[in-house]
Formats: structure tokens, sequence, C-alpha cells
């Protein structure tokens, strides 16, 4: 099976919580004549080789908070800053308030909260601090029309859950924390469905009904490690804010959407298979000669095989941005790749050159982060940099 | 004003409490808790410490009983890590390192009872 995040971080998922085992916070709910449907609040464990959320399922809800430095921090600031949120991340990880919460009944348990924590670029030209191999800043593509307030950022906190008020109150606690520190340069709020109707979890879809992420590789494979993690355990973190025009999009046959990617709607499966998880055949012609997946078509660009092996590892927010009643629609698309400049770039370059969806998308914000390893009990996040 | 908030478990079969707290940091540690007087929110020094029910906890938190560091030795940054030693009525004893924040509420509730209000 591949495709499938990994489960192996969480504390009382469905199997271990139905058989009654350290359900951590856990709450579960069998209806009577449906017992497959099985509802199982949990907690991810904040601590680790690598941040959790990363090899995680994609939350239902989520923000991103892209933070400034003030001027006088500096590298023992930005140190003091990390053991606040490591300790933040802890207590809010487990449903308790943070220390000095101000609204400490706002924290609850079995949500699957989880905090992802980046430094961007300029985190490295402070005195002493190395930048990570492979991270650079991401060029403006032929296509962007990048908005400087979607863009940039020097820290970067990822707050997801399965519930928006965890969100909300997690992220107010932290950016309240870091106020010493930095302040808020922009905000981001998306959601996910990662979930199928039988509770089993699904790669999902973004609002173009795309099914969205079946090419990555799948947490707990070789693949998955050696696209994401760095040697020192670090990975890199490219946040692109892609409006959709889902209007011109919506004029589209169904056949024209399908032949944008490569890809069927009803599944995933790509136009020469059955299944989401088929392999894709490049080579497939139609009675007319044509190829089955287009020379532009999303899915043939972005493939590993066409592309010298360079993977990376992506996840989608879908995201509304309301003014009155004019609704804006889009994807914050994320990408996780150990080399930035090896992995990310070229392919980036490839699909800005090419890619048939260019038609019906635009890049309006773009940031990088380098995210560091994870911490475990009497560390803090960022100590093999700060310390 | 600089105070010190923590959850208290005592996990034992009688009731304790609180008694004092002490810090390198602090020339002064007092146990406050938060009262109505004359119709207004004030700080006063909490009589016989910060009881902690037998099986149960005791919070301290803004708004509520807190410990209160005064005469600092030296001037604490939010990220800072304080250590702090609590004594208990049972005679027992508990170091505790705590990180320092920047604080949200507003000072101003936090001035000691002994002080007068102005009026104008």
């Amino acid at each position: 099976m591949t495709g499938r995040p990994s489960r192996r971080q969480l504390f009382g998922y469905a199997g271990a919580a139905a058989a009654g085992a350290a359900v951590t916070g856990g709450v579960v709910a069998l209806g009577n004549d449906t017992p497959e449907t099985v509802v199982v609040a949990r907690d991810i464990d904040p601590y680790g080789d690598h941040q959790p959320a990363i090899a995680a399922a994609s939350p239902k809800h989520a923000e991103l908070v892209a933070l400034t430095l003030l001027p006088s921090t500096d590298k023992a600031a930005l140190g003091r800053l990390m053991r606040l949120w490591t300790n933040d991340i802890v207590a809010l990880s487990a449903g308790r308030p943070a220390p000095g919460d101000t609204a400490p009944e706002l924290a609850v348990p079995g949500v699957a909260l989880t905090v992802t924590v980046g430094f961007g670029p300029k985190v490295f030209t402070l005195p002493d601090l190395v930048k990570p191999r492979g991270f650079s800043e991401v060029p403006v593509m032929s296509h962007d029309r990048l908005q400087p307030a979607w863009s940039g950022g020097d820290l970067l906190v990822l707050v997801g859950a399965d519930d928006a008020v965890s969100v909300v109150h997690a992220v107010r606690r932290l950016v309240a924390d870091a106020a010493p520190f930095a302040k808020p340069l922009w905000r981001q709020t998306g959601f996910w469905n990662g979930t199928g109707a039988d509770g089993q979890p699904v790669t999902g879809r973004n609002l173009f009904n795309q099914v969205d992420g079946t090419g990555n590789p799948a947490p707990g494979t070789p693949e998955f490690d050696s696209t994401v993690w760095s040697t020192d355990g670090w990975t890199t973190l490219v946040v692109r804010r892609i409006k959709l025009n889902l209007d011109a999009w919506d004029e589209l046959t169904r056949s024209e959407q399908e032949r944008a990617v490569g890809r069927k709607l009803s599944n995933g499966a790509p136009t020469t298979g059955t299944a989401e998880h088929d392999e894709l055949d490049l080579e497939k012609r139609d009675a007319d000669g044509r190829l089955v997946i287009a020379e532009n078509a999303h899915s043939r660009l972005s493939h590993h095989s066409v592309n010298d092996g360079r993977r990376i590892f992506r996840k989608g927010l879908n995201y509304v941005q309301d003014d009155g009643a004019t609704r804006e629609s889009g994807l914050i698309f994320l990408s996780y790749q150990a080399d930035l400049v090896g992995q990310f770039l070229p392919l980036l370059a490839r699909l800005d050159a090419a890619d048939a969806l260019n038609e019906w998308t635009t890049t309006i914000g773009s940031a990088v982060f380098a995210i560091p390893p994870g911490f475990r009990s009497g560390t803090w996040l960022g100590q093999s940099l700060l310390a | 004003m600089t105070a010190a908030f923590m959850s208290l478990t005592n996990p034992g079969k009688t009731d304790i409490s609180l008694t004092s707290a002490t810090s390198p940091v602090a020339g002064i540690m007092q146990l406050h808790e938060m009262a109505m007087k004359d119709g207004k929110m004030v700080m006063q020094e909490k009589a016989g410490g910060v009881k902690v029910p037998a099986g149960s906890h005791a919070h301290l938190a803004p708004s509520r009983d807190h410990v209160m560091l005064m005469g600092l030795k030296q001037a604490l940054k939010p990220g800072d890590e304080v250590p702090i030693t609590l004594r208990f009525s049972d005679g027992s004893s508990h170091d505790l390192t705590v990180p320092v924040k920047a604080f949200t509420e507003e000072e101003e509730h936090y001035q000691p009872s002994a002080t007068p209000s102005t009026t104008p």
C-alpha cells in the first residue's frame, strides 16, 4: 500500500482504541448499526526525531503564521523563544493550557493538535548561524503574481488540529508568547478533508475537485525518508498560496479537466489506469495516436520518472478568502523536501514553463522555511542550531 | 511586577498547603490571592498559604492565587528559566524550573492592596 499517511505517531488511533489500549484523552464513539464508523479523538506525541505533523495525516483545520524578527532578536533571544514555544507545544499537544494561558479552558485534548516551527532565510544571516545545505529562496516564476501580504517571513508556526477552535487558541498563545521576539507578517488559514466516508484516511481533494497528493512518497517508506529528511534530520518547506480560477475551471468539460492533470476526477486514478495508485502509463496513446496523458499534463510534468528521480512531499490546505460578497478560492501548497535547491526548484521551473494547470492557477504568495528536527523530553526546538 | 503561575497536584490522602517559596533571583516571594475589597478586585497576601486538597489540584493562575516575586536581583527576560523552591505544610519541598514569559494581563490588577487608591 502506498500513499497512505502513516499513523504510527498517533496515540489511540482506531485499532488500538477499539482494543481499549493506551488511549490518550480518547473518546470512542461506536454507532450501534454501523460498527465500521469509528470516531476516535486522539493526541499526537509532540516528541520525536522529527516534528511530528510532517509525516502525519493532514489536519482538518490549520493556520500558518509567518513572523518577522524584531531587530533586538539575536541568536540567544531566538533560543529563549524556542524554549518557550517548546514548553507551549508540549502542553497544547496534550490539551493542557500553555503556562500563563489566559483562556485555559480552550485547551482541550483529543483534537490531534500539532505545531510545526520553521526558520526563514533571515535567521541564517544572524551571527554564528549556519544555513542548512540546499536551503534557499524560491525565485519569482514567470506565472507568479506574488503579493507581499502573502510572502516571506523569518519564522513560521504551522498549527493543525481536527478542531478549528483549538487551532485558533494555540496560534493566539504562541503568537502572544513570541511578542517580545517577533511580530506576525502574514496569516493563512486552510482546511482539508483526509478522511473518507468509512472513517479511513484518504488522499483528500482540492477545490478543483481533484484528488490531490496521490504521487507522494508514503510516510514510513525509504522513499519518504530520502525525499524529506536531510542527513541531520532537517527538512525544508515551501509555502505557495495558489489562487484557483474556479469560474473558468467550471466552464471546462469533465474530460478537459481530467486531461489537464492526466488523472480521473472520480478517484484520482491515472487516465491510463483504474485505481488511484496505479502507475502512470506515460507512453499510452489513444485510437487517434494522441498521448492519453498529454505532454503538458500536470501529472506527467511533475512525475519523478521524468524529473531525474527528483521527488517532493506535498501537502495541501484549501482556502477561501472573502471580501464582502466576493470569494477567492485556492490552495495553500506545502512542499517538504530535504534539498530545496536540488529537488524543488527544478520541478517548479518545469511546471512554470509548461503545466496545463497554469491557465487556471496563479501563485500569489511564496515563502520558504528550514524546518529543524523534533525534540525530546529535556531538549528544545532548534537546539542544535541555537544552543 | 513578576508573578509565578503553576498547577500543583497532591496525590496524597491528606490536604497540604503551599506555605512559602524562594528563588535565587528574588529577594522576597509571597503567596498572594485576589480578593474583592470595597467593590474592587485587589491582591493580598494569602493567610495560611495555598491549600492543595488531598487527591486534587490547586491552580495558580492569572487573576487567581499566585506566587509574587519581589526585589528581583536581575532582570528577567522572556525565555529565561528561573529556579524556584516550594515548601509545603507537611515539611516537604520541591524544586522546579519555570520559564519566563511576557505578561498579557493589565499589571494594575496586581497592585498590592496596601496601596490606597487615589481619588481625584
